[in-house]
């Protein structure tokens, strides 16, 4: 995040466009009060904790909105927004009692322009609130949208919103099963046609090139494990509204964890310990190097990543599941490297961990664009 | 300072924002979120008060979970087990409305108030944003710093950026004299709740 805003270009730029809006936010009027503030975020978190997918007009005048009556304000206004009378009605006008002393049905504006414009006429007379999903809402007071805000837009906000969720972090899966079949993103991880044609002359292969290139081809570069892993946290970083350690967690016995995940709110833990199966060239790049089979995942990498859940929870870290992600780079098709997970057995002290534990069907890299 | 005296002073603080919270439709508070709410009142103060920081009682040092203080981590203790405040199903705090406390402190209710409206346009689960990319914490962070975090002193890196942010906007408006401090804060949390979701959100520990 760049904090230098003194000298930062872009920054300056938005407040030169935004002059106007920012001089209507800031300007002394019935927004600032605190009454206004409380009823505005009242509403916000009305519409967080209902399954709100339309549109509902609220106005109040003015002097009813400063004069609210204190007493159960909120939950007054929860009980009037529930009501029949609020759910049937999309434009409803509320007194200082917050009783509705006027309702209408109109479908016809929503969210349009010439919505906009008949709710900016209206708040010559009242103050006008537009309860959306997403749970956003915009006012217009004294003919003025204060709809958009000054630094990002309802487009902003609206896509941010649309991002999963970490319980949905199993549907992102699926969706990098489908990236990983891109020739752009495949390629990065495994040696290129000509690495392979100078390895067959470091190796003394007799085989012709086009055949060596072919049973090579599934060779990785060297520490592929590195690439698999920024590949996976970049994509789900993108996509989730979530909080991503922006490097490898550390335990207190210094074993590092690859993905660690923190929800959106900062209460609850995620990790994605990354293993590989396959073969990787040498860092001298002339050779074949290390090799991981099936055998490594099952029971190795299994106990390792109960392990590491075990010690989150000894840290008193409130970790909610743990993942095994395994890249399949094997020349053969072979069956999943989690398949025999049920027969472990685990000495109680680890039992009850692997309850939080998840292994993520193998992610297959084939480096070979799908026919 | 004495310890029971510190304990009294966050008492009152923790029951002015699980009340100050209800009035704005939170039904209840985490205890993580008192922590990250407590450290924004402190560290802001400075910004808008060129008096001592009234919050001084407070140490904050860095954490998984964003800023930890064990004064407030005793006064939800003590004020849980004096039912004053009720655990709630959703793993959260509420005030226990029917044991009444007289705040003593108005400067800090107004306050405390303060930056309670200016979250809570973006709700509980976002705080943690904001503390995270709060710029002392994330200066001690990337540093790897064990010792407590300086939220008192008014030459702390938070306050400086928020006075580079004001000074950017003199500079670059014709005329700001209609923004006060609590609007530049305002803004400030805008710009910062901008770059959360226009960016992928990396958390440094």
């Amino acid at each position: 995040m760049n904090y230098d805003f003194r000298n930062n270009t872009d920054f300056k730029e938005i407040l030169r466009q935004q002059e106007k809006r920012i001089l209507r936010r800031t300007i002394e009027g019935i927004q600032e009060t605190s009454t206004f503030k409380q009823f505005y975020l009242s509403l916000i978190s009305y519409l967080r904790k209902s399954a709100f997918f339309d549109f509902k007009v609220l106005l109040i005048n003015k002097q009813d909105l400063e004069n609210l009556s204190s007493g159960n304000c909120i939950n007054k206004l929860f009980a009037i927004l529930d009501s029949d009378d609020c759910v049937h009605n999309n434009y409803v006008v509320l007194n200082n009692e917050l009783n509705i002393v006027d309702k209408i049905y109109n479908n016809n504006y929503q969210n349009s322009n010439s919505a906009r414009r008949i709710y900016a006429e209206l708040s010559h007379d009242f103050v006008v609130f537009l309860l959306q999903p997403n749970a956003i809402v915009t006012y217009f007071i004294d003919g003025e949208d204060f709809g958009e805000n000054i630094f990002f837009t309802m487009e902003d906000y609206r896509s941010y919103e649309e991002k999963k969720s970490i319980d949905r972090i199993c549907e992102l899966f699926e969706d990098y099963r489908q990236r990983l079949k891109s020739r752009d993103v495949y390629n990065k991880f495994f040696v290129s046609k000509s690495h392979l044609l100078s390895l067959k002359t470091d190796m003394g292969s007799q085989l012709d090139d086009k055949k060596y290139i072919y049973d090579n081809k599934q060779l990785l570069e060297n520490k592929p494990e590195d690439k698999f892993r920024e590949d996976l946290r970049f994509f789900l970083s993108e996509k989730l509204k979530a909080n991503f350690l922006s490097k490898e967690y550390i335990l207190e016995n210094f074993k590092r964890l690859d993905i660690f995940i923190l929800d959106e709110s900062g209460y609850e833990l995620y990790l994605i310990e990354v293993k590989w199966v396959g073969i990787s060239i040498n860092p001298s790049g002339k050779k074949t190097g290390t090799s991981y089979s099936e055998r490594d995942i099952v029971p190795n990498a299994v106990k390792q990543t109960v392990g590491y859940l075990r010690q989150l929870f000894d840290e008193q870290k409130n970790i909610k599941l743990g993942y095994l992600a395994v890249f399949d780079a094997r020349k053969e098709d072979l069956p999943d490297t989690g398949n025999s997970i049920n027969n472990l057995c685990f000495e109680n002290e680890d039992a009850i961990h692997f309850r939080k534990f998840r292994k993520i069907a193998d992610f297959r890299v084939l480096n070979e664009h799908p026919a | 300072m004495n310890n029971n005296k510190e304990l009294y002073y966050a008492n009152e603080d923790i029951l002015c924002i699980t009340d100050n919270v209800k009035s704005i439709g939170w039904e209840s508070i985490k205890e993580q979120s008192l922590q990250r709410i407590v450290y924004l009142v402190k560290v802001l103060y400075s910004f808008t008060h060129l008096n001592e920081n009234i919050f001084g009682y407070y140490h904050f040092s860095v954490s998984l979970y964003g800023p930890f203080s064990g004064l407030i981590k005793n006064s939800v203790i003590y004020l849980k087990s004096d039912m004053f405040l009720l655990d709630t199903d959703d793993g959260g705090v509420k005030y226990n409305r029917s044991n009444s406390f007289v705040w003593k402190n108005v400067e800090k209710e107004k306050w405390i108030k303060t930056i309670i409206l200016i979250l809570g346009k973006y709700g509980e689960n976002r705080i943690f944003g904001f503390t995270i990319n709060d710029p002392l914490y994330k200066e001690a962070v990337e540093n790897n710093q064990v010792r407590e975090l300086d939220t008192s002193s008014p030459e702390n890196r938070t306050i400086k950026v928020l006075n580079e942010f004001k000074q950017a906007f003199e500079e670059t408006l014709s005329s700001t004299s209609f923004i006060d401090a609590e609007k530049y804060l305002d803004l400030y949390f805008e710009y910062i709740f901008s770059q959360i979701i226009n960016k992928n959100h990396l958390h440094e520990l």
